[in-house]
Parts: structure tokens; sequence; C-alpha cells
């Protein structure tokens, strides 16, 4: 049986662009407020885990082992990991193994990415993530996949672009209260639907920044824990899977994988009935169709019911029964590519002490969860985090 | 297959060139940018010391990655002397061409530091050994940009 594995510090640089920082000095930023965070030094750490997206951002190839002194993993045991905008929430995953295995006391967790360097635009390195063959002649970016994704699940439900709005109008705002935002502001529906269309039916402000930044959670083991913490939050389950990497073979409406992840995470967290157990998410939310697409993979809406749901208010971070993206998400603090997943951790570990400040969920929460998507558009993660 | 066979097939199969067409905006950071302010400014040298870990690092670099302590409060300048720990003659090119003339890169110690630097080498080939004694040689001021090349050479 795996040994119960805790979150016990966090920490985050500020989301901007064109930092002035290199990535090595990101990453150590993050690593070292995290360390702060629990009053625990390098020496305390047993192991290393990083989480970094496309070599192609920072210009420089295995970026695992580039960032690796800023991650705090000299001389000690280094595992980089990698699936693409899942990876966020895939490195504590992994974290969490090294830990639940036994072979480990802490883990440090890191995840940093410099996009805004790439040139001329960071949606020319994921050109090449398409099949050289039957796609990149088109010169497609990111954008096109997500456009006819996002108007496949529209078609699939009768949803409209106004339903889908209102996800960045509730981010955005949530962000202001977030001191790492790069994106925070008052916005409307009008603002959105108003803003410049960069593939139909994606607006401006439906798309998250180009971002550079850096995110870190420290895990140690139950005895551990508890003798460094009166508070650890416990990763209560942990889940992911992966869908066929050609996009035109999957479903674009339902994210299947997701549902397959969040079940393994549930399964293992003794979560049975999500909507009543979960008390508040961090969907991936790097397109404002992309949290209600994954809140209903995830469970926690009807298929094709989510634009209904943050309709009437049950997913706004006041007053709503299940509180979604209370950060601010990535469509308003930023995404840096996987410091955004990690980002939505911190978020859970903040959120579930009671110290997420201006952002707090009323209602002592005692159990959340977060999730992100990404590798070829296939593939999700989970993880499910609470206070006992 | 017989092998004329293959040769055909491949050719109707076809192949062609492509490209991972990407530039960067490399950041020098916040150690960076004092290290090659300094250099450019004033021809010299600069590193960071962690007292903790008794080590000296040149280029500077703003965190001691064996404690992760904080060392953007100990910048200071380094002897452009030092010592030479490993040399080599190069005589291919990256793509693999043959140089005209060969290349020289060492690895020296400065003074005061505890990593080595690598840069080009211009010491007579008979003089070339582990332990020599050797020296920075700077590009005049009003060539010099803020690069690593504004180091021309050791000698
Ligand atoms: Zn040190």
């Amino acid at each position: 049986m795996a040994r119960r594995v805790a979150v016990i510090g966090a920490g985050m640089t500020r989301f901007v662009r064109r930092a002035k920082e290199t990535s090595r000095e990101l990453a150590f930023g993050a690593s070292r407020m995290a360390l702060d965070s629990c009053g625990l030094s390098l020496n305390d750490i047993d192991c290393v885990v990083h989480g970094t997206a496309p070599d192609a951002f920072d210009g420089f190839h295995m970026k695992g082992e580039y960032l690796s002194d800023g991650s705090g993993a000299f001389r000690k045991p280094y595992l980089r990991c990698y699936v693409g905008g899942g990876t966020g929430v895939f490195a504590p995953i992994q974290g969490w193994m090294h830990v639940a295995s036994g072979l480990f006391d802490t883990c440090l967790v890191v995840c940093e990415e410099k996009m805004s360097s790439c040139q001329p635009h960071p949606q020319g390195a994921f050109n090449s993530i398409f099949d050289h063959t039957t796609e990149r002649p088109l010169g497609p970016n990111l954008l096109w996949i997500f456009a006819l994704e996002m108007n496949r699940y529209m078609n699939a439900y009768g949803i409209s672009q106004r339903d889908i709005a209102g996800v960045s109008v509730k981010n955005k705002k949530n962000a202001l209260d977030h001191p790492a935002a790069q994106v925070a502001k008052e916005t409307t529906v009008e603002e959105v639907l108003a803003s410049e269309v960069l593939a139909w039916p994606v607006h401006r402000l439906m798309v998250s920044p180009v971002s550079d930044g850096a995110a870190a959670v420290i895990l140690a083991g139950e005895e551990k824990a508890r003798r460094l913490t009166d508070r650890p939050v416990w990763i209560q389950g942990v889940g992911w899977d992966l869908d066929t990497s050609y996009w035109t073979n999957r479903d674009l409406a339902y994210p299947q994988y997701v549902e397959n992840a969040a079940r393994r995470a549930y399964r293992m967290a003794g979560v049975r009935e999500p909507r009543k157990e979960i008390h508040l998410a961090e969907p991936y939310d790097p397109f404002a169709y992309k949290e209600l697409h994954h809140l209903e993979g995830l469970l926690l809406s009807e298929k094709g019911k989510a634009p209904e749901d943050l309709a009437r208010g049950r997913f706004d971070r006041e007053k709503g029964e299940l509180p979604t993206c209370p950060s601010g998400g990535l469509m308003g603090v930023g995404n840096p590519i996987a410091a955004a997943g990690l980002m939505k951790i911190c978020e859970l570990f903040w959120q579930l002490r009671g110290e997420a400040g201006k952002r707090q969920v009323p209602g002592k929460p005692e159990r959340g969860l977060a999730q992100a998507w990404g590798d070829l558009m296939q593939v999700g993660t989970v993880v499910v985090m609470g206070i006992k | 297959m017989p092998a004329t066979k293959t040769r055909q097939a491949l050719k109707v199969w076809g192949s062609w060139k492509g490209e991972l067409p990407l530039q960067n905006l490399y950041t020098a950071g916040i150690a960076g940018n004092e290290f090659f302010r300094v250099l450019k400014e004033r021809g010299e040298l600069l590193g960071a010391f962690c007292q903790q870990c008794e080590y000296g690092y040149v280029p500077a670099r703003s965190f001691c990655e064996r404690c992760f302590a904080d060392l953007s409060g100990t910048f200071k300048t380094v002897s452009s002397e030092g010592v030479l720990l490993a040399w080599t003659q190069c005589h291919r090119d990256r793509t693999g061409k043959t140089l005209k003339k060969p290349v020289w890169l060492g690895a020296v110690r400065l003074q005061g530091s505890s990593s080595a630097l690598i840069h080009i080498l211009k010491v007579p080939p008979q003089e070339l050994h582990a332990g020599r004694f050797v020296r920075a040689i700077f590009k005049p001021a009003a060539q010099r940009v803020g690069s690593i090349l504004d180091l021309s050479h050791f000698e």
C-alpha cells in the first residue's frame, strides 16, 4: 500500500511577459519560495521532479538539464517529466510516486516556462508538433485546433459563444485578487465578444496570454509531513490518461481521457459523488471553453450543461456551490504552460489551508481538484487534494 | 525485396526538406546582465561568491546551486589571470567541415574562481600544458558590445 503524501509548502513567481530573469532564475525564485514557506533548506530535500513544456520555448534543448540548478537538483535524484500542457499537474503526480513509493521522504516539484522569448511567436514552436506530411503544410497553429474543437463542442450541445464568454469574465475577475496575476481585469461578456476574432469562434479575450513564470511545491511522506507542519494538505488521489494522438480521431465534443483520469483519481481518493465531495476545482482553462469542456469531463457538470451551471453562478468564487478557478486560472493569472498547471496545485494548497487571502473560498472547503490537459491535446492529468 | 526495387519504391515515396523555424530572444538574466555590463564597460570579469559553500562562480550567478543562497549581493570582479586546466586543438567545425586553421579551446580557472571558464586559447602549441598560467585578453572598449566574445581569448 502506498504511503500517504502531503503538500507542505508552495511558492510561485509573478507571471509576466518578458521576464528579466533567466529560466533558471525563475525556477530558483519559485523553488526558494516554496522551501521558505515551510522552513526547509535544500539539504532537507531528498529528490527533485521538474516539469517544463516544449524545449523550443526557451530556445534550449535538454531543458530539464538546463534548469536543474534553479530547480535545486544539485547532486540529487532528478526527474524531468513532460506531457505538454498537462505537465503542471503531471509533475506533482511524479513527485507523489517518488514519495508514496517509500523511496524518498521529501520531494521538491518545480515547473517553469519562459514562452515570451520564443520568436517570432511561441505558436511557431507548436507548428512542429503537427504531422509533417498531412498537417504542417497547411501552416496550422494551436488556435486552429482549439477553434475546431470549440466549434464542435458548441455544435454538439447547441452552445453559443456568449455562453462561453462568461468564463473569461469570471476568471479575469478572480485574478484581480492574485498578486502574481498577469491579465486580471474587470470585463464583460460584451467586451469579450467584441474582442478580435483570432480563429472563429475564438476571440482574443477567450485565450490565455503568452507568459513567463515558475511555481513549486514541497511534498513529504506522512510521518515527515506531520513533523513539519500541523496543516498538511494530502494528495488523496491522482489520475492521468491518454487518448489517441490523432486529433482527427477523437471525440472533440467530450474529453473522455479527462473522465478516465478523473475516475482514477476519484477512486483513489474514495470520492463517490464528485459533485458533492469536491468543494472547489481548478480545471485547466487555457481557453474559455476548455474550463467548461473539462468540468464536464471531470464529471462536475452534466455533458453539455457546464455553460448553464456557469450562467446560474454555480462556479462563482464567493457564492457558488462549486467555485472554479478561484485563483483566476490561466485566463487571469497567466499561462506559462507547466508552471500554470502547478499554480493550480499551489492554489488548492492555499485554499485548503485557508491561506488564500482575498481569494479565499468561503465555507472551509475540505477537498479540491486540479486538472491540466495538453500533450497533443489528448492527455488529462488530475490531482485530488484534501485536509483529511 | 531486391535492392533495385527498394530504391524505386523510395523514390516513389519521396522525401523533402523541412525545418523548425524558430528564433529566440535570449535573456542574460539578473546575474548575467551585471556580468556583461561589467565586461562591456570595464573589460573585467564578474563573479559571485557563496560563503557557505566557499565556492566562486565566474560568470556571476544570482544563486548558489549547491545551497540555494541568494548571491546577488556578492558580485565582485575576479583576476583576469588563471590556470589552464585542460585544452584541445579542434580541426572540424560544427557541421563536420575541416577548419582552415585549427582552433584552440581551453578550460581556465581564474584566480578567485572555483569554476572554469571555457574560451579561445592563443598560446604557442609548444607551451600548451595543464597548469600553465594564462591571461584574458579583452577587445578594445570601443569594440565591446556586451558579449562573451568581448573577451577575445586567453594567452
Ligand atoms: Zn552555496
